[in-house]
């Protein structure tokens, strides 16, 4: 992949509010990719977390907005919980989804699901699926 | 009897009340009672990760106002709750920038003489810390002989372990021990404490499967009978979607995963109606007869 850099791109507004909302310092991971090693979707990954923060700290960001990644984090706390430099990964993956979603992408349409997995699906997933993948837009 | 506030959560007032009633049918038999605070409103399943996220606050912090009139605990038991409650509590009562914020939003709710040290306890810290696991296993009437059960240790209950305070995630023994007490063996397995695939299962139906799929596979070929979890969705995921693996997964074998207070009840000899197994996707009856538990 050709990244094009500047100084403009690297501390780009975008950057700027990745690293607000999410409140992690962003520039101190060291990629030793122990945030990959124990996230359990990283398989299924096309940016592994530890690529998702190298891209955040080249200001890659619309990048990542457009990635299948943001979408397939289950906010499960293992990449935080592990990394050395104490970043919370997964806050840092929260800010991605929400700037998507308040750029108004939607991953998903809830309603669509058939009804009988609705009926069984506790109210957890249905309104964690509403927060984290529903645009308000 | 000792009663303590209880938030059940829309899970557990709805599609877990397996694990709502044998909770409070457990509790009973061990002297405490189980109050469902009024007017309780959802916690909001995910707890607010983004700094900006202020309003996603009030609605947890609404019932912990709700159990500080009378007590200085608030007993939960979905790790969803568990982990939105305590982690906002503690967010509150230690950022006075987020606490100005979501107070601002709540206005007069907030109670004049707000007990800023309600402690947000999981059922099974009160089983553990106040009666023991000794204690327990004094008071059980049908012991887990021979029945192996892989403990499942969820995500959100012990993660963030910096705001959780639980158990160190890495390496949880909370219900090895409990397993051991109730008179079982506790099969430990590599998997214990990977994500479910979680809320993908509204999304990306097929990856979260796959992550489920991998926790019963492990638990199975580490020797394990049956699995043990507190969650309704990790429950959903890993009971209720064990048909789509037999139809999806060459070679997959069901497995019963037990609720918490389901196999707690068992030993204490509760009635069996209190446990609901007819609501376990995969039964556990035809292994409890062959155990002789049933
Ligand atoms: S674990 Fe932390 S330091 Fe290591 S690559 Fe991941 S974010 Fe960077
Ligand atoms: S929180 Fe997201 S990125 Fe981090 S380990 Fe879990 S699934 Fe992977």
């Amino acid at each position: 992949m050709l990244l094009k850099l500047s100084k403009d791109i690297v501390n780009s507004e975008l950057f700027r509010s990745v690293s607000e909302i999410s409140a992690q310092k962003i520039m101190s991971c060291y990629q030793c990719g122990k945030c990959t090693a124990g996230c359990p979707l990283a398989d299924k990954m096309d940016y592994v977390p530890n690529e998702m923060m190298r891209l955040c700290m080249l200001g890659q960001i619309e990048d990542l907005l457009d990635s299948k990644a943001i979408w397939l984090c289950t906010s499960c706390f293992q990449c935080g919980t592990r990394c050395p430099k104490g970043i919370e990964v997964h806050r840092v993956f929260e800010a991605l989804r929400s700037l998507a979603l308040r750029e108004g992408k939607n991953y998903t349409d809830i309603e669509e699901l058939p009804k009988e997995v609705l009926d069984e699906m506790p109210q957890q997933a249905i309104i964690a699926g509403y927060r984290k993948f529903e645009s308000l837009e | 009897m000792i009663s303590y506030p209880y938030f059940p959560g829309c899970a557990l007032s709805t599609k877990a009340k397996a694990l709502d009633i044998s909770a409070r049918e457990t509790m009973k038999a061990l002297g405490y009672e189980l109050k469902e605070i009024e007017d309780w409103t959802c916690c909001g399943a995910v707890f607010p990760l983004a700094e900006d996220e202020h309003i996603r606050l009030v609605s947890p912090m609404r019932s912990i106002f709700k159990a500080g009139k009378d007590s200085d605990k608030l007993i939960t038991l979905c790790s969803a709750c568990f982990n939105v409650l305590r982690r906002t509590q503690r967010l509150v009562k230690e950022n006075k920038v987020r606490r100005d914020r979501v107070f601002n939003y709540m206005e007069e709710e907030v109670p004049e003489n707000f007990n800023d040290n309600v402690k947000v306890v999981h059922l099974i810290e009160i089983i553990r810390d106040e009666i023991g696991f000794d204690k327990l296993s004094e008071r059980i009437k049908k012991p887990l002989t021979d029945l192996k059960v892989a403990p499942f240790y969820d995500c959100l209950t012990y993660r963030p372990p910096k705001e959780m305070e639980f158990e160190d995630p890495e390496n949880p023994k909370i219900y090895t021990n409990l397993i051991t007490a109730l008179g079982g063996i506790s099969i430990d397995f590599p998997f214990r404490s990977e994500c479910c695939g979680a809320h993908l299962s509204v999304s990306d139906r097929s990856a979260s499967l796959d992550c489920s799929y991998r926790i019963l596979n492990s638990a199975r070929l580490a020797g394990a009978e049956a699995l043990l979890t507190s969650c309704p969705l990790c429950h959903y995921n890993l009971d209720a979607r064990q048909q789509e693996m037999i139809d999806s997964k060459v070679g997959f074998k069901p497995i019963p995963v037990f609720y918490l207070t389901q196999i707690i009840g068992l030993s204490l000899g509760l009635d069996v109606e209190s446990l609901g197994f007819e609501k376990n996707k995969v039964s556990p009856v035809n292994l409890l007869k062959e155990k002789g538990l049933l």
